[in-house]
């Protein structure tokens, strides 16, 4: 699992350890099952406050890709299948692709739905 | 990792059986007179001669049986050479030597070849020898004849002047999972229905083994790290700055290492859970560092860039 982080990019850096991390389970470099390095370590690894770290596990975790248990450190969730963090990454960047191109929420809302 | 001449590893596989024939060779040629015709070659196991055939025809299948051992050791070594197979060449070599030589000294002198007699001592004497001249053998071994490396994958990955990058994988080992769950189980069985200490001893044994069967290998700016168990110790550390080049491979655990586990062979260190694929990290000092790790490319490749962008 490769998790890259550049403060030169605009986009948030606990924004940016998620979104490898949704990569790395989406390239198969991290199972289900199998725990993610530990915050702390992740941090002084990259160099980063564990806030940061922690941001970016959250927002995982509310996308359903991992838990975050005491004590336990966070971990693949079971359902979190290659093709899901496939299609969440894509939407991740579909929104970061809009709003650089200016689009509003309520334009990208209306033309996914035509697109179903 | 430096790439492996064949013609060392062929070396190392087929001098042995030539070099621990001579001194028998030599003897023969050297007492042609002083062996009777014909000498005795085979004894029964009390030491009384049972067999008879020419000086000549000894000196010819010991030098036949060299020249076998040498081709097959030789030919077995070409691709690969482990530790096991030189173990096996050097002892099959000082056996097969150390008997003839024992038979030649057993027949010089001798007016009647049948009163000639052999201790079977003797040859229990050329077995113990054989065995540590295994043990020796596997362990002299320079690590460029061993290295079961010679295709690596390196390059290197590009990194923004300010981008902070880790790469991290976890390793299970299956063979030592295996036999540390194997152990929990046999010991409390032992410990339930045999006797209690013994079996408590082999639990925790496999408790050991169990708390040992995975790491978390981790490349970051600091360098690379490998953490064993759920705990994250013991672990290993080598700096970034310590680091000469890291190359991805695949290695080969007994071979190589002789094992699992924290292995120290000639010329270097690794943290071995399993055969196949390995980063191999050269330090500045010349020793390697060798992790058993999936996707090792990716760390190797990390390290590299790493190790780029802080020279530039």
């Amino acid at each position: 699992m490769l998790i890259r982080v550049d403060p030169a990019r605009s986009t948030p850096l606990g924004e940016q350890i998620a979104a490898s991390v949704r990569r790395a389970i989406a390239d198969g470099s991290v199972a289900p099952n199998e725990r993610l390095p530990g915050a702390r370590e992740l941090a002084a690894s990259l160099d980063v406050s564990i806030h940061t770290v922690l941001a970016g596990y959250q927002q995982l975790r509310d996308e359903g890709l991992i838990e975050l248990r005491r004590g336990r450190g966070a971990i693949v969730r079971e359902g979190a299948s290659p093709g899901r963090a496939a299609v969440l990454d894509l939407a991740r960047r579909l929104v970061e692709e809009a709003r650089r191109h200016d689009l509003d929420d309520e334009e990208l809302v209306a033309l996914l739905r035509t697109a179903l | 990792m430096s790439s492996t001449s064949p013609a060392r590893r062929i070396a190392f596989g087929s001098l042995p059986p030539l070099v621990a024939a001579l001194p028998a060779i030599v003897l023969l040629l050297a007492w042609s007179d002083r062996l009777p015709e014909p000498s005795a070659t085979h004894f029964g196991v009390d030491g009384t001669a049972d067999g008879f055939s020419s000086a000549t025809t000894l000196l010819w299948s010991s030098l036949g049986l060299a020249v076998l051992l040498a081709a097959v050791f030789g030919t077995v070594s070409a691709a690969r050479t482990t530790r096991f197979l030189l173990g096996v060449s050097w002892a099959a070599s000082v056996l097969t030597g150390a008997t003839a030589l024992v038979v030649v000294l057993a027949n010089v002198d001798a007016v009647d070849a049948s009163a000639v007699r052999l201790s079977p001592l003797l040859l229990l004497l050329a077995l113990v020898v054989a065995v540590a001249a295994g043990g020796i053998g596997a362990r002299v071994a320079p690590a460029e004849v061993l290295a079961d490396v010679p295709v690596t994958r390196g390059g290197s990955l590009d990194l923004a002047p300010d981008e902070r990058v880790a790469w991290s994988r976890t390793v299970t080992s299956a063979p030592m999972q295996a036999i540390g769950t194997s152990l929990v189980l046999a010991g409390v069985v032992v410990a339930l229905v045999v006797q209690t200490f013994p079996g408590v001893i082999a639990a925790a044994a496999g408790l050991l083994s169990l708390a040992f069967s995975s790491s978390r290998t981790t490349v970051d700016g600091r360098g690379l790290t490998v953490a064993v168990g759920p705990l994250g110790r013991p672990r290993w550390h080598v700096p970034l700055a310590d680091v000469g080049s890291a190359v991805a491979g695949d290695v080969s655990a007994l071979g190589r290492f002789g094992g699992y586990g924290y292995r120290v062979v000639p010329g270097g260190s690794g943290v071995i859970l399993r055969s196949g694929e390995a980063l191999i990290v050269t330090r500045t000092s010349g020793r390697t560092f060798t992790v058993t790790v999936d996707d090792a490319e990716t760390g190797a490749r990390l390290l590299t860039g790493l190790l780029e962008r802080t020279e530039s």
